[in-house]
Formats: structure tokens, sequence, C-alpha cells
């Protein structure tokens, strides 16, 4: 069944069509949420929330990239939650190593099952940690266009349906976007493995 | 070393790196790539950025976000929200509808003020022009004048006397009636007309005198003294003007003849008209915002209920 039937299908009601795409773009969905809110359990909600509400919406989608309109749901959750937080901030909890009774920054449970090297895993986890801070830093509209372009790989008409947000903005967002990102990882330097270093230049 | 290059060329290499840019605007791009150094640099450094940023690893999720009926069925409507609008709809179009009501009485009374108005000016220089005050002593009338002086006037005839209309005293009745004023004392009694009784005049009506002939002159009774206050009453300089210009009947409200037949409301029944009338505008008014407020809180409610859900 390919996805406009599953789409058509899910417009009449039927649930189990609808999960079948669930289970297409969550992986997708729950990534571009986890990077907007660099919190799992939050992203985790926020993703729930998207499809929950997609398929409430379903019936108002009248075409196009299916894949742009659900980050659309995504993205607006994410707003969501970020207003959320904002006006009910708390603290997260950290998961806690109890033998030795400090932080852990990556759990056995966060690892990723294709890093295998450990040398790979450590410098990996090295240049997202570098990523998140950096991502925080970004504004929430430029995080959400620079994430989806750069980290999930979706082109600029998806990024202009998902954010609703004109080509040309995309463009332009995304250009400085990426230029503080880029700035912000050459900060960390010699912090960053080599080959994930940049070098370094300056716009006017 | 660093380079420096401008905000614009670096957006056109960032969207001629994702393939995003017409056929003519690529070409200009490569052009100035191969031209350019510090633009070539910049360059195969956004694509170094981009090269680092795609080997950041993918989360993989923990969890599936399928859906389950109960997470999807929607939550039923509270039975009081389409109340509460539909009563917050209503109560609001009564309190424009009770405005309209008030509004338009209003309007139309704004037209016709001015002649009330000049009516309510002019009811309200009677007592002015006016004068009500007589005094009597025996076989002359005096009349007290702004100037202190007492000027004796014809026999006075009428209907003063405490049954009288507003424009009567504290008198005995007719012809021998008695009043006073701040320092007059008046010794009572004075003996009635005999002939043709009145009947006493009611408020707000007039009645003509009686032709001055039928009444016999009456005799000073010796019991009857009159001390008069050498300080007149303001009003008292009008009846003597009145009095003098030839007025037909100057005496306690009795209209000159071209008036007579004719009723003029009474100063204080015009007052009292308004007052009255305007009562209900303010009661009207008052509703109408009590409505507003109430129609406000429903429509609040309603939004709560509907944000809720």
């Amino acid at each position: 069944m390919d996805e406009l039937s599953l789409i058509t299908s899910s417009q009449h009601g039927d649930l189990d069509a609808f999960n079948r795409l669930v289970i297409t773009y969550q992986d997708l969905a729950y990534n571009v949420a986890l990077r907007m809110l660099n919190d799992e359990s939050s992203a985790e909600d926020a993703t729930q929330t998207a499809f929950i509400s997609a398929y409430r919406h379903i019936k108002d989608f009248r075409g196009g990239s299916f894949k742009a309109w659900v980050l659309r749901m995504v993205t607006n959750s994410c707003y969501d939650e970020l207003r959320r937080k904002q006006r009910h901030p708390n603290q997260p909890l950290e998961p806690v190593d109890l033998e030795s009774d400090q932080d852990v920054e990556s759990p056995a449970w966060m690892a990723d099952e294709h890093a295998r090297d450990p040398q790979d895993l450590l410098e990996q986890q090295e240049l997202e940690h570098a990523l998140v801070h950096c991502l925080k830093k970004l504004s929430e509209d430029f995080r959400a266009v620079v994430v989806m372009a750069d980290l999930e790989g979706l082109d600029y008409r998806e990024i202009s349906s998902a954010a609703r947000i004109p080509l040309g903005t995309i463009k332009s967002r995304l250009a400085r976007a990426r230029l503080k990102l880029r700035d912000c990882l050459q900060g960390f330097g010699e912090l960053l493995p080599e080959k994930f270093r940049l070098q370094s230049e300056e716009t006017e | 070393m660093k380079v420096q290059i401008a905000q614009k060329d670096w957006e056109r290499i960032s969207a001629y790196l994702d393939g995003q840019l017409d056929p003519k605007a690529a070409e200009k791009v490569k052009r100035d790539l191969e031209l350019r150094p510090n633009l070539r640099k910049a360059f195969a450094d956004l694509q170094r950025y981009k090269t680092i940023l795609k080997q950041v690893p993918r989360r993989q999720v923990q969890r599936n976000f399928t859906l389950k009926p109960e997470m999807v069925k929607s939550k039923p409507v509270p039975r009081l929200m389409p109340i509460l609008q539909l009563a917050s709809t209503a109560i609001a179009v009564l309190a424009v509808v009770l405005i309209g009501i008030d509004l338009v009485p209003s309007l139309t009374n704004s037209a016709a003020a001015v002649p009330r108005a000049a009516a309510l000016t002019s009811a309200e220089a009677v007592p002015s022009t006016a004068p009500d005050i007589i005094y009597w002593n025996g076989q002359e009338n005096y009349v007290n004048n702004s100037v202190g002086s007492v000027t004796p006037t014809p026999l006075a005839y009428g209907l003063g006397g405490g049954v009288g209309g507003y424009g009567g005293g504290p008198g005995n009745g007719g012809g021998g009636g008695v009043i006073t004023s701040n320092t007059v004392n008046v010794t009572p009694p004075l003996t009635q007309p005999t002939e043709s009784p009145v009947t006493p005049p009611i408020a707000g009506q007039v009645v003509a005198p009686p032709p001055a002939k039928n009444f016999p002159p009456t005799e000073p009774t010796p019991a009857s003294t009159t001390t008069v206050n050498p300080t007149p009453h303001p009003s008292e300089y009008a009846v003597d003007q009145a009095i003098q210009s030839g007025a037909d009947s100057p005496i306690l409200g009795i209209p000159p003849t071209d008036q007579q037949g004719q009723i003029i409301p009474a100063p204080g029944e015009t007052l009292r008209e308004t007052v009255v009338s305007s009562q209900p505008s303010h009661m009207l008014t008052f509703l109408a915002i009590g409505l507003f407020l109430l129609a406000a809180a429903g429509g609040i409610v309603s939004w709560v209920l509907a944000k809720k859900k």
C-alpha cells in the first residue's frame, strides 16, 4: 500500500493505516523534536502529541509532501513545548551512576547501535555535545530550519511547507543559521576531534 | 588566517551548495568561486560543515508512537458549553436591544429639549413675576414694594386663603384673607364674603376671579392689626410693577384676562415629570451594563471550557 492510499484510508478513519504512516515518519519526527527541545522525554511527548494532532487533522491535508505536513505538526508541538517550558521552567533529571554517584552524560541505553568502535563513539559524543551546545544558542526559528536542512536533509520546499515560511526567507535564514552554528563549532576548536574541526573565516 | 566575505555571498554559496539556485545564478556563483579565493575558501568550509553535521548520529526512537483508539478519541464537549455560548449570545443581543431602546427616546427627547427647556425656564420665571403676597388692611389694601413703601391698591378680591391653590397663603379666605411675610403679625379673623360662595381651587387649575362689584366692602374689625415689615420681599416689587403696568389680575397667580381658561403647568410638576421619565432610562442603562458583564462572563467561561477541550 503506497503512502497516498494510506493517507486516504486515514482520512476515512482507518487508524491502522495511519499507524503505518507513523512508523514511517516517527524516527524523523522524534529526531527533529529532540534537536529542537534537547530533552528526550519532552521530545517524546512532542512527537506523540504531533501524531495525535496529525490524525485529528488529517482531513485537512490537501496533498503535497506528507513528510513536510507531519513535520509542521512536530515543529508546532515543539514550539508549544518550548513556550510551556518558558512558563514553567524545571530542572531535568540527569541519569546518575549509583556506584560512583556521578552524572552519566551518555548512559548505555543512549548508545547508537551503529557506532561500534569506542573511539568513533567517543568522538561522536564530543561532536554531539558541541552541537547541542551550539543549537541551544540559536533562536527557535533558526534552530528549526538548520535541523531540518542540515541534520534531517529536507529540501527547501519541504522546510518552507513545514515551517510555513517563504522560500526566500528559508534561504537567508538557513544561511545565517549555518554561519552562527559554524562560528560556534569553531569556538570548540581543539576540543573537537580533528576530523570535526572547522577552519575559520569571517563575514563582513 | 581569517578571511571576510559578505553576508550576501554567504547566502549565495549556501544556496548553491544545496542546489537551490536557478541555473543562471548557479553559473554566476560558479564563476565567482573560480575568481575569488576567499569565496572559494568559505565554500570549502561550508562543505566541511555540512559533512560534519551529517556525521552527527541519529537517535533511535526508544518506543513506537503508534496511536491507540483511546488516544485519538475526542473528548466529549461539556454540555454546559453550548448552553453558555447560546446564553452569552442571547444576553449580548438583549443588552444591545436595551441600549437601543434607551438611546431612541433620548434622541427624540434631545430634539424636543429646546422648547421644553424654554417652557421650563418660563415656568420657573413665574414666581419671580407673579407676586404672591398681598397685605390687607381693612379699608385699603397695601402692597409692599421693593423700596419698603406701602402702596395702597383697590380692594383685593379672590380666593386666597388656606384652601386656595398654590397662589394662596395661610389666610382665612377670599376678600379678607391675610397673608404674612417674614415678620408680619396678623390677627384673624376676617369676615368672609357672604355672596358668591366660591369653591376652593384645585392645584393647577386657574379660576377666573369674580367681578369686584360682587364683593361688599368689608368693615375693618378692631381686632385686625397688621404690622408691615419695612424690609420688602423681592417678589413684592414685581407685584407692584404688575399693578402699575395695568395688569388685570395681579393677585395670587390669577392670570390676566388673555390667559384665562388656559392651563399652565406648575413649575414643580414639570420638573417632577422630567425626573420620573429619566429614571427608567438609568435603569435600562444599568440593566444593559449588567447584561453585558454577564455575557462577557459567559463568553469567558465558554472560551475556557473550549480551551480545556
